[in-house]
This record gives C-alpha cells, structure tokens and sequence, in this order.
C-alpha cells in the first residue's frame, strides 16, 4: 500500500469533495448508522482509511459506492463532521468518468438517466426503462405490471418533451466546463 | 509574614474551593467561601467511590466540611451566589446574593472554583436519552448508585464521549475523566452481576492517572468488561429491550447488540454563567467555555487568571477529584503570596 501522499486519491477527494479526511477518526459512527451497509463490501469507514491509504482499484471496483443510499445518516452523525455523503459522490463521479473501469447497472442507469436529462430536460420513464433494459440486456418488467404502470400513470405513452433554446445553452456551457457545485 | 488584612473570597464550595479555604485559613487568612447550593460539596458529596483507589468521595467532602469548621475565619455562605463582582483599586467588590438580599463587600483576591455541568444526554436524539427509561447518563449511575446496581439486567452497554470529542456538536474537548469513571461503574455493574454482559463501547482508551491504565486493565482481565472500539450511532427499542447499533472497528464488523441498560459517559461541560462572571474582573473563557489562566511565563502561580484572581478545579478543563484537590491549595498559595505585604508579584 503506498503511503506517498503527494499525488493521491486523498488529495482528488478532498478537493472535490471539500472535505479534510485526516479529522477522521475511525470511530465507526457512520458504519453504525449507514442504511446500506449490509449491501457493502467495505463501510464507510474502511473507504475513508481506503482513500487514505491509495486504494482507487478496491474502492472503485467495489459495492459499497454504489450500494450507499445518499441517506445522509453517516454525515448527520460522524463527530468529526465529515461530509461522507460528498465523498461518496466524489468517488462516484470518479468511478464515472473513468472510463478504464468496466460499467455496471448502476453506472449504465446513471449514463441513460443524466443522458435523457441532458436530450430532453427530464427524463422519459418509458424510454428510460426501454433504454436501460437494451444496455443492461435484463428483460423489462412482466407485461401485467407495463399495463399496471401505464393505467396508473406512472410511465406515460406521450412522446418526450423538446427543452428550448435556453435549456440547450445551459447544458452545452455546463459541458464547457463548468462543475455541480457551482464554481 | 503579614498577611494584608484583606479578606479572599472563593466562588465556589465543592471539593476544590473547600481545599483553596481550607489552606488559606490554615496560614492566616479570612475566607469567604460563596456557594449556590444549600450545601457545600458540589458533585463530589455525590460521589461515592472514585476511581482509581474506589475511596468514598461523600466520605472526603465530609471530612473537608469538618475541617472548615473548626477555623473561625472561613465563613460559608450557602445559597449565596455572587451576583456582581468588580475590581477596584486595592482589591474587589463582591456583590453576594442570599435569597434576593444582596450585599457588597470588599475582598483582597478572588477564587473562581465555581466547577461544572453535566452534558445535557437529549442533545443526542439518536441515543434515546429521555425516552427510553433504559438510557442514563454516567451522572446519574453516580448519583442513584444502588437503585441502578439493583436493576436486573443481563445485560448493559456504556457508551463513551458523550458530548466530548465531537466537534459538529461544537464539543471538540476531550472530558478527559470518563474513560477512567465508565471503567468504575462497568467494574460495579459487573460485581453486581457477575453473570451480566458488560460491555463498554469506545473511539479511545484514556488512563492517564496514576493507577489509572492497571485500572481500566483490571475491569477488562479480571472483570472481564467487555471493551468494543466503535462509537455507538444509535439505540433504538426492540423485543421490550433496547438495541445498540455500531461498528467493531477492530474487527471492521457492524453489529447490534441487545441490551438492558445503556450508561452514556456524558462529558463535564463548564456553566454558562462563569464567563460574564471572570470577564468582569480581567478574566477570559477559551472557545469551550472554560476559564484560561495567563501565559505560564507571564504568570507567578500557574492558577492565575488576572492580577488577584485564581482558579481552581473543573472550572478551567475537566479534572478528577485529586487534581481538584491540587489546584484548589495550588490557588491558596497564589492568593497567599499575592498578598504578602512585601514582595508582592
């Protein structure tokens, strides 16, 4: 395990998710609370020591960024007021945008639904369910429930909604660079 | 040595105020000991057996309470508190309220010993103190000793830096004593029931008292507390128990655990009222609340707060009973030397 901390991961979080992970103090409080944490390879204590200590091929080849819930529990309660639920957004935008890593259902949900956000200004449920079936080549849900769904609207038959020209600017000058928290 | 004919006045009658009088009096000065309550010995009379030695802690403030009587120049004030206190030349006026009757009085030195509070347990919703009756704080294990140890329980978790360490509450301090009380009380709980599961649940072990690490060893080896290092996120009901849910950090396991009772080690956290009090006579607060004494180097006694003015015990950090003990006659020898006639610092 390297312990260089010049050019780390810890670094790459902490810039982006603004936080300082040298306050932790390994109590657990946040494994203690964490919702998800029986779907976790590692909890969210162990990733913390796990950025510390340069493990980018566990974290973001593993579960547990991608079993956590965003419930906030662990950032309500952490002593040293780590915000954990940034850091774990952190690493899944990382995990993301690297595109060395092999995708996953959920990273294939995540390209579909922010790239029907990105087209049409929201996302279509139908198509999204059509969409993300095709990737993940998982069948659709039983016919019954498609009929169930499409009665009680919970997925429409309109065509999707065409965002105007204003929308369009906004999403290519947030391609040009700009980032989710605003700078 | 003279002693200016000036009389000291000490805020505070609890373990390290008793000490301050008790030693001024004994080398010849007039005391006047200020305390709120209706009797002298603030938490420690509660206290019946302190760590690490397991001696009587109501037995100590009784002896000191009988000491203080038989020197004519310590007056005790009780339920008088010091409403107004400023510093003028020679010395301070006090102004002492008993029973809405105020009077002003002159005094050659002051002692703040005025002590602490206890952590208010709700602040943490998630530990269910004040809505399960299975959570008390380490306060009130203390003060109704017998009716928690005759409880039958098969079962109890302590859960340690309650209100200390954490700094998203705004209590970044550690309270430094209850390490070494939660060992006490998980080593009584065990004695009371052998067969019972103790458990004491931690981020850190602190012993650094004499006797101190052999002590929390002992509960550990011989009682055979069971110690988990994870800090407790939340206690919740189940089954009519109460359920405990953390990480064994050691083990990099989450868990629950069933349980009867759970004892939060609640922190020393210092009165509200102390910082209006010690500003008005030069004195400041740090940013938890506790009186700062000077720079060491600008400073003739390690207890001075400003030109005449002097702590002693929890008023300043959180401390046990010895230490209490050492900084109240630590403050008498600063007072004593301050007024000697000649050679004052």
């Amino acid at each position: 395990m390297s312990a260089v901390k010049s050019v780390s991961l810890q670094n790459e979080i902490e810039q982006k998710a603004n936080v300082n992970l040298d306050t932790c103090m390994q109590c657990g409080c946040c494994t203690g609370g964490c919702s998800g944490i029986d779907c976790m390879d590692y909890s969210p204590r162990q990733v913390i020591q796990l950025i510390k200590k340069n493990q980018r091929e566990r974290l973001l080849k593993g579960k547990t960024i991608w079993m956590c819930v965003a419930c906030h529990i662990c950032e309500d309660r952490c002593p040293a007021g780590i915000r954990i639920s940034r850091l774990m957004d952190a690493l899944r935008e990382i995990a993301i945008a690297d595109s060395s890593l092999k995708p996953n259902m959920q990273t294939v949900f995540h390209k579909t639904f922010l790239g029907q956000v990105k087209t049409f200004g929201r996302t279509h449920e139908g198509l999204l369910m059509m969409a993300y079936s095709r990737k993940t080549k998982t069948p659709l849900p039983p016919t019954k429930l498609i009929i169930d769904l499409l009665l009680r609207m919970r997925i429409g038959m309109r065509p999707p909604h065409i965002p105007g020209k204003s929308y369009r600017f906004i999403i290519k000058k947030v391609k040009e660079g700009g980032n989710v928290h605003g700078a | 040595m003279d002693i200016i004919n000036k009389d000291v006045l000490v805020i505070g009658g609890g373990i390290a105020g008793m000490q301050a009088a008790l030693d001024l009096a004994a080398s010849g000065c007039q005391v006047v000991i200020a305390e709120k309550e209706q009797c002298l010995g603030g938490h420690v009379k509660d206290y019946t057996c302190l760590f690490p030695d397991l001696s009587d802690g109501s037995a100590l403030v009784a002896q000191k309470i009988a000491r203080i009587k038989t020197y004519s120049n310590i007056t005790v004030q009780l339920a008088t508190e010091v409403s107004d206190l400023e510093a003028v030349s020679g010395g301070f006026k006090a102004t002492l309220t008993n029973n809405g009757k105020a009077k002003t009085r002159d005094f050659g030195a002051v002692i703040f010993a005025v002590g602490y509070s206890n952590f208010d347990g709700t602040k943490y919703g998630e530990y269910g103190y004040g809505r399960y009756p299975g959570v008390i704080t380490g306060i009130e294990f203390e003060q109704n000793i017998e009716k928690v140890l005759e409880r039958p329980i098969k079962s109890a978790v302590f859960i340690k830096c309650v209100g200390a360490r954490d700094r998203s509450k705004g209590m970044p301090y550690c309270s430094k004593v209850c390490c070494m009380y939660t060992a006490k009380q998980a080593k009584e709980l065990k004695r009371a029931h052998p067969d019972a599961d103790v458990y004491v649940t931690y981020m850190d072990i602190r012993a650094n008292f004499k006797n101190g690490e052999e002590f929390v060893r002992s509960a550990m080896e011989e009682e055979r507390v069971c110690y988990i290092r994870g800090r407790v996120a939340k206690v919740f009901p189940k089954n009519d128990r109460l359920t405990v849910r953390c990480e064994d950090t050691l083990m990099g396991v989450p868990f629950e655990l069933e349980t009867d009772l759970v004892v939060l080690a609640t922190a020393m956290v210092p009165l509200k009222s102390t910082n209006a009090l010690v500003s008005k006579v030069g004195g400041k607060v740090d940013d938890n609340g506790f009186i700062n004494s000077l720079p060491l180097a600008e400073s003739s006694n390690p207890m001075e707060v400003a030109k005449g003015v002097y702590y002693a015990g929890a008023c300043a950090f959180p401390c046990d009973v010895r230490e209490s003990l050492n900084q109240g006659s630590a403050a008498a020898a600063g007072v004593i030397s301050y007024l000697q006639v000649s050679g004052r610092p």
